[in-house]
């Protein structure tokens, strides 16, 4: 078991390279002047050119690579260029609240998702079966931001159940944050749990029409146990898949989310940092960004691993 | 991606046993979504050449109106008629989806089918990229290659497709993988076939099926990425109309009218619909081509 | 060991008026197995022979009413097993039957075991699933039964996943699960097929020593004639859903009624043969059951039909111990032999 563990991590460690090296190649050939940008239009060539030295942009960029790579690692993320505040502190205070939203819609996700998937694998004639299918597809195609307008428009504005957007950290009122949390939550949450149940229905599907359990039949154990123990732990290996798919949507859908939800996440960070160009902003929470989805994958895999004994071997 | 996410895809597409026969099409399920689309191309091609300033005419005082003759869906808060940058918009959104998907197909696919055949250390190292590539989530590469890029249509194909190539690459490879060991690819290599005539000319044709529906998949994947950048300014730049751009003026505007932001959405997800609907319909008449054997 | 007559005691498997259908697309109910007959006494072994699509596997299926939609079992259809009948039990006492009464086995090991727990669980959880037994004692009983069907070294292969073992130890472990809670009768359907010829060998072996051992009897489902002439006490020969034939082995296959049974026989190659001679085989192909001809279902293919053949479907005529659905048996009638069964 562990062994698998240790593979799995060391083919995920050139991966994270690669990742930060292409993440770099693309920064390097952002257009613009960092320099330039930091110290504003009146500053003279001079002082730009000084800065730039300051800033070791005048390197070669293999050495740059290696020092940023060695920035990255110790945490040395800079300064914004537009408020002067460390990048570290920037993220700190973001990304609670990215955190709180994706996990949130993962939950949602998993609590819609799972139950329904599992019913319509079971019952894929029935009118209900039939309906979550057709529920499923429609989910899947739904543009997370439309969903989050359309929410907002009705529930929030029109009906005035709950606040339009803004965020009210947990410690400051509690309920007040879950208020402001559940739209964000669904938006995010529904796509997941369509794409989830639409795995865990095809999974449950496959397992259910499946030799061995045909055999457990045979040979007289009881419904629940075939149900709960065959054919579960057969058709969670999709779900698995699908978590993993669903993940990389995710993190896109919260870039998104918080800006529909106007939410000060890590998203609005990231997006406002591009359009102003905010070099050292970006680097960071895109690193982070990217090293975190790696991880993410390195759980599922892992997760893979644990339920099927084939893989564990195989790989 | 995780490993075993791509394993599974992998697995997927190379149980493709090629061609299958077209009665086994069921034409109502195609008919619909793709006359649905085929459709909607037509119309967003041809209106754009017969009244091209439409989207773009102001008409100041009859701002944020509701329906009316003059404007069947109303106007936005230029006074710009709806109906027209709706259309506009849908343009834009198929050249970024047919176009970026074909671009990914194109390298991705010749690729993806070159590393699977030869054994090549560039083969791996194409792999290897990929799959750093793959790394990223979509949105986030998207973002990035096109704040690097310009913000406008090329910017935005050129990004989406980015984000594309690699699937395209690993599902090829996989699928040579899978054809390499067949007899009709030693018949032509053993009639002298050279790397590029086993490609192209043997191994290809037979593995439409699966590449379509990937590609069908990519093109609704590409609509709804391009939407998604519009939507944060990233994309198209105003007053040139993207669904994702309407939808973004259109939560401006919430309080006010309701209407304008419904129909870009509605109009997004039906195209995604019918693409997925494709997709779906075209997987299950290749993987099943085995039934036939009672 | 055979008596003339079944006798109500020794009769464990008795099948009366067994028919199975399937929903089709196209809205017609296709028969697969119309109307059919089996017995099978306490501790013999029955073979159920017939060629890919005769309904033999849906034969068997049906016995432990494992018959799915879009398939159903007919009204009229009378299960007797161990004297009750199967068709009207509820299916918590069908429950109870499957696994202490009779066990099945199937064609495809690496698919009818699961592969994500051990074949160890597995075998435990059938005990466990029947009687009220501690987790240790279910893997004591399990080791026992692994012991039984010839896996060495149970006690290590407790806990091998399926996918680490051969696909004969597979069969074994199917074998094993079926037989848990010794039950009467085993239904084994194509136990070999996908197995190596040397393999095939063992496991049929394997399967006759536990008749003995435990007086349980096996239907053994198979297209292959040759298995059925090394273990069956008697055989029954399907064609096209339908028995055409049946009876002791050694009389069937050296003294064959029907016509369809002759071709068969004919059809194995012999060794000693003449190299150059042609392997006679049946001609044509099996009907299509939704578009059947009348009268006889092998007619079309058979080289002694005549007139009635073709206008009236025969019925199993009983001669003595044996049957077979064929008018010839009728020819030349003399009044008082023929049955009609």
């Amino acid at each position: 078991m562990w062994e698998f563990v240790g593979r799995r991590l060391l083919a995920a460690v050139p991966v994270l390279v690669g990742a930060s090296v292409v993440l770099f190649a693309l920064l390097y050939v952002l257009p613009g002047d960092p320099a330039a940008f930091a110290l504003g239009d009146n500053a003279s060539p001079a002082a730009i050119a000084a800065f730039r030295h300051q800033l070791g942009l005048d390197l070669p960029w293999y050495v740059q690579y290696f020092d940023w790579l060695g920035r990255m690692v110790t945490g040395q993320f800079g300064k914004s260029f537009f408020n002067e505040f460390p990048v570290v502190t920037l993220m700190d205070e973001r990304l609670p609240v990215t955190l709180e939203l994706t996990l949130g819609a993962l939950v949602v996700g998993t609590l819609i998702g799972v139950p329904v998937g599992v019913y319509s694998g079971l019952n894929p004639s029935t009118m209900l079966g039939r309906a979550i299918d057709l529920l499923n597809a429609v989910f899947i195609a739904v543009p997370v931001f439309w969903l989050g307008i359309l929410l907002q428009l009705g529930v929030a504005l029109r009906l005035g159940w709950l606040p339009p957007g803004g965020y009210v950290p947990v410690g400051i009122d509690f309920g007040a944050n879950i208020r402001s949390m559940v739209l964000p939550w669904l938006t995010l949450g529904v796509g997941t749990a369509a794409v989830l149940a639409r795995f865990l229905q095809a999974g449950v599907r496959d397992a259910v029409t499946s030799e061995y359990v045909l055999a457990a039949e045979a040979r007289g154990l009881t419904r629940i146990r075939i149900v709960g123990k065959h054919v579960m732990r057969n058709a969670v290996v999709p779900a698995i898949t699908a978590f993993g798919i669903q993940v990389g949507r995710l993190i896109g859908g919260a870039v998104l989310t918080e800006s529909v939800f106007t939410l000060p996440g890590l998203g609005t960070l990231l997006w406002t940092a591009l359009v102003q160009r905010d070099y050292f902003v970006i680097q960071a929470v895109t690193l982070f960004a990217v090293a975190a989805f790696i991880l993410v994958n390195l759980l599922t895999d892992i997760a893979y691993g644990v339920v099927d004994a084939r893989i564990r071997e195989g790989y | 991606m995780s490993k075993a996410a791509l394993a599974m895809l992998d697995a997927a597409a190379t149980n493709a046993k090629g061609r299958g026969s077209f009665e086994r099409l069921r034409a109502p399920a195609l008919a619909l979504p793709g006359l649905f689309l085929a459709l909607l191309v037509l119309i967003s091609v041809i209106t754009p050449l017969v009244l091209p300033d439409a989207p773009f005419q102001q008409h100041l005082s009859e701002a944020l109106a509701g329906p009316s003759s003059a404007h069947p869906l109303g106007t936005d808060e230029l006074g710009r008629d709806l109906l027209s940058r709706l259309i506009l918009g849908t343009r834009i959104s198929f050249e970024v989806g047919f176009g970026s998907t074909a671009v990914a197909l194109a390298i991705g696919g010749l690729l993806g089918l070159w590393s699977g055949y030869s054994e090549n250390p560039v083969g791996a190292v194409i792999m290897r990229l990929s799959d750093v590539l793959l790394a990223f989530p979509s949105i986030l590469l998207a973002m990035l290659v096109v704040t690097v890029m310009r913000t406008d249509l090329p910017g935005v194909i050129v990004a989406v497709a980015l984000v594309n190539i690699p699937v395209f690459v690993r599902l090829n490879r996989a699928l040579m993988l899978s054809q390499r060991r067949l007899e009709y690819v030693e018949a032509a290599k053993a009639l002298g076939g050279s790397t590029s005539y086993v490609i192209l000319r043997a191994v290809l044709p037979n593995v439409l099926a699966p590449l379509a529906v990937q590609s069908a998949l990519a093109i609704a994947n590409a609509v709804l990425l391009e939407a998604g950048l519009s939507f944060l300014g990233l994309g198209v730049q105003p007053p040139t109309p993207s669904l994702g751009l309407e939808l973004q003026e259109a939560a401006a505007y919430l309080r006010q009218d309701a209407w304008f932001g419904i129909f870009p959405g509605l109009l997004l997800i039906l195209i995604v619909l019918a693409l997925n609907k494709l997709a779906d319909e075209g997987a299950r008449w290749y993987g099943r081509t085995d039934l036939k054997v009672e | 060991m055979m008596s003339q007559r079944s006798d109500f005691d020794s009769e464990l498997l008795r099948i009366e008026h067994l028919t199975v259908s399937f929903a089709t697309s196209g809205g017609r109910r296709l028969v697969a197995i119309d109307d059919i007959e089996l017995t099978l006494s306490r501790g013999s072994i029955l073979g159920l022979v017939g060629e890919s699509g005769c309904g033999k596997s849906v034969t068997a299926r049906s016995i432990l009413q494992l018959v799915k939609p879009p398939g159903r079992i007919g009204a009229a259809s009378r299960i007797w097993l161990d004297g009750r009948d199967l068709t009207r039990l509820s299916p918590d006492e069908l429950r109870r039957v499957r696994g202490p009464i009779a066990g099945m086995i199937f064609q495809e090991p690496s698919t009818a075991i699961n592969p994500m727990y051990t074949v160890g669980n597995q075998i435990s959880e059938t005990i466990r699933a029947h009687e009220r037994v501690s987790g240790r004692v279910a893997r004591t009983r399990a080791l026992e039964l692994m012991s039984l069907v010839r896996i060495p070294a149970p006690n290590r292969r407790y806990d091998d996943f399926p996918h680490q073992m051969s696909g004969g130890m597979r069969q074994r472990v199917m074998i094993a699960i079926a037989i848990a809670c010794h039950p009467k009768l085993l239904i084994a359907d194509e136990p070999t097929t996908a197995l190596d010829v040397t393999i095939q060998a063992q496991i049929l072996e394997l399967l006759t020593n536990l008749r003995s051992q435990l007086g349980m009897a096996i239907l053994i489902i198979t297209h292959d004639l040759g298995i059925v002439a090394g273990m069956a006490d008697r055989v029954a020969i399907m064609y096209a859903g339908r028995i055409v034939e049946q009876g002791r082995t050694e009389e069937v296959l050296q003294d064959p009624k029907h016509p369809y049974t002759q071709g068969l026989l004919k059809s194995v190659p012999v060794l000693g043969m003449d190299r150059g001679a042609r392997l006679p085989s049946i001609p044509g192909t099996v009907p299509n059951l939704i578009d059947l001809p009348p009268g006889c279902r092998f007619a079309p293919r058979c080289a002694s039909a005549f007139e009635k053949c073709r206008i009236e479907e025969p019925r199993l005529i009983q001669l003595s111990d044996r049957g077979a659905a064929c008018w010839l048996c009728e020819l030349p009638t003399r009044p008082g032999t023929a049955v009609l069964g």
